[in-house]
């Protein structure tokens, strides 16, 4: 079904909150779509706790895109993870002097940049997409976007960061022309900021944002326009979510801030419903006729011995029947749903399974 | 002793684990037990200290009796920071204070520092007899957690350096601060607390004081009766109706649930430091849990 939605786009945003299982969704199917799509699929994931590798078994060091195999064999799927400080690195180098690059380089504050700035590292990752897109080697890219409320708080990574720097303040602070203000106020600051952080770190915090007012213009224009084409109908935007009582308003809060640059969801998975065993009225009518020890369909000796096993089948109904209550309630066009597993899908024949059934090919 | 018996219990997990129940769960606990108790929420959001019907805020409002709850963000730390550091001097407006807080929040390790300075400032202040805080997801905590001795070591001169010396000495108390991990039974997330708590002892004074492994599958069966089942599921009756091969086959995945949460429990138990003990709470029906479950399920899991 996600097959439809896609069509001939070439990129797939994977969005929602954190532990929904966006990775496990983005790698499944980008395992799918490179047995499907013409050409290949490069998969980027945000996720520090470097799950991606593990589960497609490579190894990925650095920012390059790694080929995945498959059966041993080489594929066309590739896959990044984002390291956010080195994306950061070959930003400042596209855009600064090699001295003035050097210079930010050694600069202690630079050194936290992806920590320090509201979405640092989503910011890190447009500038690595951009690369990506312009080298036209990707028939389609999924991007993992990082855990978040907002869906799009990635895309504005952009106007945040040139927010951050171009801030009046910053030049209130610099004066222009890189000494502090001598004003009465700016003094006054000085001499705060002296006393609580320290002459020492406080220049290099004011050298810090020197260099880089140089560099961020240029590095905002490449990452806008990133963000521009994901936030366009160019891409396909994935909602991962979880079957919580709470699925409508954790949907209705990502689908406003879609609805606010008048995009929508075109896919929604839920993942982790009970398996449907457990949601079949017969299955609990007998589990119930077990667990009473009333007309069972087992011998004497099996009904007693799966008591225990028919409460559990009766507790789970209860948990699958009002989980497919509040799935029905969804907007029905375009959502999938994923069983919960029993072993998380750790290996490529698992995830490719997985990504087959999101793909919605039955062939 | 419980981890009731410490003065700060900083709660962290990645998302989806229920991190901010625990901690909300955990201060119930202690607050039932006469301990004045304060909820900190300091994850960004109300979490834990929005679940007993007020919107809190940076002043602590109390929500029950012994239960206060406030939530925490690095902005209105640094303003009370400054305010009483530099007492007249610290109470600038307009563009100077907000171009400071500007450059402080940009500087590393300071907006972690203020964090971290709060809930410790708190817990030392006397007036709880535990502090519970609902942190920042892992990675976030680590730094935060880090961020007296990091910035200790790059601005040794600042007022704000000074301060770590005490917070570093709180952290490092185990018989004062303990960090809990909240995780979930399965691979993936006990395989990031099994790092997080490598990190947390390499980069930080904290220790790890107990791991919550949240909607988990106690055994359905004693060992003894196991055998005997696990034949019949392999070679169940013919000719059996939908309803009863179903519930035979919901009866696996029962099993196979619980033999996978018994095994990752093990891993777990195997790579934790001694005496740290792992809390059980059971699974139970639609997430997000009721906060009243997981209360209970934690105050059976400590004896209570």
């Amino acid at each position: 079904m996600i097959r439809e939605v896609i069509a001939d786009r070439s990129l797939v945003v994977v969005a929602g909150s954190g532990g929904v299982g966006k990775t496990t969704v983005s790698a499944a199917l980008g395992l799918a779509a490179s047995q499907r799509v013409d050409g290949n699929v490069l998969v980027l994931t945000i996720d520090p706790a470097r799950r991606l590798a593990s589960a497609l078994g490579i190894d990925i060091d650095g920012n390059e895109a790694v080929q995945v195999p498959i059966d041993g064999a080489p594929s066309n799927l590739y896959a990044a993870m984002l390291d956010p400080g080195p994306a950061w690195d070959d930003m400042v180098r596209a855009e600064a002097s090699s001295e003035v690059a050097e210079r930010i380089f050694a600069n202690p504050v630079y050194r936290k940049i992806a920590d320090t700035f509201v979405h640092g590292n989503d910011y890190a990752a447009l500038g690595w997409l951009e690369e990506a897109i312009n080298s036209n080697q990707y028939a389609l890219i999924i991007v993992d976007t990082p855990p978040s409320q907002n869906a799009l708080d990635f895309f504005d990574a952009p106007e945040r960061v040139a927010e951050f720097f171009g801030s009046p303040l910053l030049s209130w602070l610099t004066g222009g022309d890189g000494t502090l203000m001598s004003s009465a106020a700016a003094k006054t600051f000085a001499s705060l900021a002296d006393r609580l952080l320290g002459a020492e770190f406080f220049a290099d915090v004011v050298e810090f944002f020197q260099l880089m007012s140089s560099v961020v213009p240029g590095m905002v224009t490449r990452t806008s326009s990133v963000a521009k084409k994901f936030a366009s109908n160019d891409a396909v935007f994935l909602g991962v979510a979880a079957p919580s009582t709470d699925l409508e308003a954790r949907l209705a809060t990502l689908a406003d801030s879609l609805a606010e640059r008048e995009l929508a969801f075109d896919a929604v998975v839920i993942n982790g419903v009970e398996p449907a065993v457990f949601a079949n009225a017969r299955v609990k009518d007998v589990a119930g006729r077990v667990l009473a020890n009333e007309k069972s369909p087992f011998s004497k000796r099996s009904t007693e011995l799966a008591g225990p096993g028919a409460e559990y089948v009766l507790e789970r109904h209860a948990v699958a029947v009002q989980q497919r209550e509040i799935v029905d309630r969804l907007p029905a066009d375009a959502v999938a749903t994923v069983e919960r597993y029993v072993h998380s899908p750790t290996s490529t024949d698992t995830l490719l399974d997985l990504g087959l059934i999101l793909w919605g090919d039955d062939s | 002793m419980t981890i009731l018996d410490r003065r700060l219990l900083i709660v962290g997990g990645k998302g989806g684990t229920g991190k901010s129940l625990v901690a909300a769960a955990l201060a119930e606990l202690s607050a039932f037990r006469n301990q004045r108790t304060l909820l900190i929420s300091a994850d960004g959001s109300p979490g834990a200290a929005g679940m007993f019907g007020v919107v809190p805020e940076h002043d602590a409002i109390e929500v029950r009796r012994n239960l206060s709850v406030i939530q925490i963000e690095s902005q209105a730390s640094l303003s009370e920071f400054v305010r009483l550091q530099l007492g007249p001097l610290g109470a600038v407006a307009g563009p100077v204070a907000k171009a400071f807080s500007f450059v402080a929040t940009a500087a590393p390790g300071v907006a972690e520092l203020l964090l971290v300075g709060k809930y410790a400032h708190e817990a030392r202040s006397g007036d709880w007899d535990l502090v519970v805080v609902d942190a920042a997801s892992s990675g976030h905590l680590l730094g935060e957690l880090a961020a007296p001795e990091g910035v200790a070591a790059i601005a040794p001169v600042g007022r704000l350096a000074r301060e770590t010396g005490w917070m570093v000495a709180l952290l490092s108390n185990p018989e004062v601060t303990a960090v809990i991990n909240v995780t979930l039974a399965e691979e993936v997330p006990v395989s990031e607390t099994i790092e997080f708590v490598a990190k947390l002892h390499e980069s930080t004074p904290a220790r790890l004081g107990a791991v919550v492994v949240n909607r988990t599958r106690p055994q359905l069966y004693a060992r003894s009766l196991r055998a005997e089942l696990d034949d019949v599921l392999a070679n169940p009756p013919s000719r059996l109706s939908i309803g009863a091969a179903g519930v035979l086959d919901g009866i696996q995945i029962g099993l196979d649930r619980a033999d996978v949460a018994s095994a990752i429990d093990g891993r777990l138990q195997a790579t934790l430091p001694d005496g740290v003990p792992i809390l059980h709470v059971p699974e139970f029906g639609v997430v997000p849990e009721l906060l009243k479950e997981v209360r209970e399920a934690l105050a059976d899991e400590m004896s209570l």
